[in-house]
Formats: C-alpha cells, sequence, structure tokens
C-alpha cells in the first residue's frame, strides 16, 4: 500500500474512533438524563395525583380516588397505577386497558420513602402522600419505557448517520476517485486560462 | 399527631373492607368531624383570643363518648392544640369552630343555626335536611358508609372557605342561596 493510501487509512481511523467515542459518550449522557427525566416526571406525576387523592383517602371516597387515578387514561406510558392507605392497604386502583400491569404490586410499608425502581422493563414509581406535615396513604404508578426506548433509538440513528457523513468527508479527499476528478478539474482550468489567454492577446500579423 | 392521623386514616376504610372489623358509625364520623378542619378556612379573628384551642364542640346529646376525645388528642390546626367540648344547654357555641349539633337537639335546629348567623362556626349534623335547612355539612348513610352533603351558600355566608378536595368528595353540594337570604 502507498504513503498516501496508508495516511488516508490512519487518518479515517482516528476520525472514526473519535466520532465513535464522541457519540458513545453523548448517547451514554442521553441514556442517563432521559432515563432520570422520565423517573422524576413520573414522580412529579405520581405527587400531583397523590395530593388529589388525600381528600378521598380521608374521607373514604374510593370512587373518587379511583376518577383521579382515571386522569391516567391521557398518559398512555402509564400501565398501572394503586393508592394505598397510609397502613399499606390498596384503596383505589387504575389498569390501563388490556394492560398487564398489577396496579397494588407495591406493598408499601408505614415509614416508606419515595422510591423508583426498574421491573421486567417498566419504570415503577411510589411515593408517599403527604397531608399537612402527615402521611395520607402512598401513590404507586407503573410505566412503560416505550418513549424512553424511541428517543434513544432516535439519538443512536443521528448519532451513526453524523457518523458515515463526517466519514464521507473525512474520507472523501483521499479517495482515488476524488483525486482523479480534482485532476482533471484542475486540468481544464488550467485549459481554460489558457485558452483565455491566447484570445486576449492578439496575434502578430 | 401522627397517632391521630394514623387512627383517622386507618379507621374509616375499615367500612369498606368486608374482611376486617368495622369501626362504629361515630368513630367514622368523629374522624371527619377532625378531617373536615384541615379542609376548612375560618377568617382571621381580629379581636379572638390567639391562644385559644382550636374547639370542636359537640351539641345536645353526645353520640361520640370518647371517641371524639381519642380523635382529637395531641392534634393540632394552625398552629392551635385541637380539643373536643360538650356545650352545656346555655352556653353560646360561638367560641367553637366546628359546631356537631346533634339530633337531639332537632326541635331547636332553626333557632340554633339563627343563633350562628354572621358567626364563622362549621355546623355539622347527622339530623335529616340539615344542609337543605341551612346547615353547612350534613351526615348522610350510603350503602352502610358515611358520606356527607355541603351546603356551600350557607358556609360561604358564614366566610368559611371550604376547600374544593373537600366538596370533591361530597355526595352533594348545595350551592343555591341559604334560607332566609
Amino acid at each position: 500500500m502507498s504513503l498516501a493510501g496508508k495516511l488516508t487509512r490512519m487518518n479515517l481511523l482516528v476520525t472514526a474512533t473519535g466520532l465513535l467515542l464522541a457519540c458513545a459518550g453523548f448517547v451514554a449522557y442521553d441514556f442517563v438524563t432521559i432515563r432520570q427525566g422520565l423517573v422524576n416526571n413520573l414522580s412529579i406525576q405520581a405527587q400531583v395525583l397523590g395530593s388529589s387523592s388525600v381528600s378521598a383517602i380521608l374521607f373514604n371516597d374510593r370512587a373518587s380516588a379511583e376518577h383521579t387515578l382515571a386522569a391516567l387514561v391521557a398518559a398512555p406510558n402509564v400501565v398501572s397505577a394503586c393508592v394505598y392507605t397510609p397502613d399499606g392497604r390498596p384503596f383505589a386502583r387504575y389498569r390501563r386497558e388490556k394492560a398487564a400491569g398489577i396496579p397494588d404490586q407495591a406493598h408499601p410499608q408505614p415509614g416508606d420513602v419515595a422510591r423508583h425502581w426498574f421491573e421486567h422493563g417498566n419504570v415503577l414509581v411510589l411515593d408517599p402522600i403527604v397531608f399537612q406535615g402527615n402521611p395520607a396513604g402512598f401513590i404507586f404508578i407503573e410505566s412503560e419505557l416505550n418513549a424512553f426506548w424511541a428517543q434513544i433509538q432516535k439519538y443512536l440513528v443521528i448519532s451513526v448517520l453524523v457518523l458515515l457523513g463526517a466519514l464521507l468527508v473525512a474520507g472523501a479527499p483521499f479517495c482515488s476517485r476524488f483525486r482523479r476528478w480534482r485532476k482533471l478539474r484542475v486540468k481544464s482550468r488550467k485549459n481554460g486560462t489558457i485558452r483565455c489567454v491566447r484570445e486576449a492577446i492578439p496575434r502578430p500579423s | 399527631m401522627l397517632a391521630a392521623v394514623c387512627v383517622a386514616c386507618a379507621v374509616l376504610p375499615l367500612l369498606a373492607d368486608g374482611q376486617q372489623p368495622r369501626a362504629s358509625e361515630y368513630q367514622v364520623k368523629a374522624a371527619y368531624l377532625f378531617n373536615f378542619s384541615r379542609f376548612v378556612s375560618w377568617p382571621a379573628q381580629g379581636s379572638g383570643d390567639a391562644s385559644a384551642p382550636f374547639s370542636i364542640c359537640v351539641m345536645g346529646k353526645d353520640p361520640f363518648g370518647q371517641v371524639l376525645d381519642a380523635t382529637v388528642a395531641g392534634e393540632n390546626i394552625g398552629g392551635k392544640s385541637v380539643v373536643a367540648r360538650r356545650l352545656a344547654q346555655a352556653e353560646q357555641p360561638s367560641n367553637c369552630r366546628v359546631l356537631f349539633i346533634s339530633s337531639s337537639e332537632e326541635s331547636r335546629l332553626r333557632e340554633i343555626l339563627a343563633a350562628l348567623d354572621k358567626t364563622s362556626v362549621l355546623t355539622v349534623s347527622d339530623i335529616a335536611h340539615f344542609a337543605e335547612r341551612g346547615g353547612m355539612i350534613q351526615f348522610v348513610l350510603q350503602d352502610n358508609r358515611v358520606r356527607f352533603e355541603v351546603n356551600l351558600a350557607s358556609a360561604t355566608g358564614a366566610k368559611l372557605t371550604l376547600s374544593s378536595e373537600l366538596l370533591k368528595v361530597a355526595v352533594e353540594v348545595r350551592k343555591g342561596a341559604p334560607p332566609g337570604q
């Protein structure tokens, strides 16, 4: 292999490695931040629903709590949800239509603090419901990670496209066909210039 | 405070769970009586005694017994300790924040409510048609469960602000003008 070829390959390899590392870093960062964002959003959702369920728990109005949980129908990722009494007994449940989630799988204990965990490819959030500084119950929400994976997939596709584009741009100047095309272009430019000069200078009669 | 909240929260769902011992009707009503206080805002009392406790009073024959005292024991609302008081026959309920009017007072209801006019006392009772007759919160039994109706107009007339959370769980909210207006 010629020296030019070796240089070309080395240049491409360095570029590719750099880009690959950069893309991996970005995707890893996005993986963590999107996942954390998803958990935060779900936790906020749980807190909103929890505070809306306080009076239902305190006045033993199951129908009202179920009505509150039914608002989750607007969140297609949520598989199931459950409101618990302060001693951890299921009080009201929600399950998305045709979903396989179990609404009361959290089994909270009095004194439990907010937590989240991942199970069967879903994220599960348990939040204590606090009213006027006192525990009033718990709320549990299970959500699918479809949106998360779709986002990660989108980032991966963008990264691969950027990588390919960058490699194409980086490799083009060293490609033999490109070099040949450039030589031809330079040659034709030179010829054009000579022709112009010839035409501009009047021939002695 | 935690203990009383736990009592209140634990007692209520017992009514719905068939396998566990049921709380008595007045245990539930006592818990509700205390919980109402947590969803109602009273107007600031300019000349009132700031150190006075938050009184939940019972007028007439007391159906709660010690249950009400146990429910409010150690509790506080807005920084004031909560006490349960039984009113003597001639005692004025104007120092009470919440007044439970026992069914023994049904014949005097009009008179009692008239005396409370222009005072910010949350009136609660299980007398039939209490909310219709100008009372603020009426306990009703629905499918063996204690529920309540709210007369929002009466409460607003007494300058009380009832939380939407409370209205959400009421079986009926009357918004019409209270009788006499």
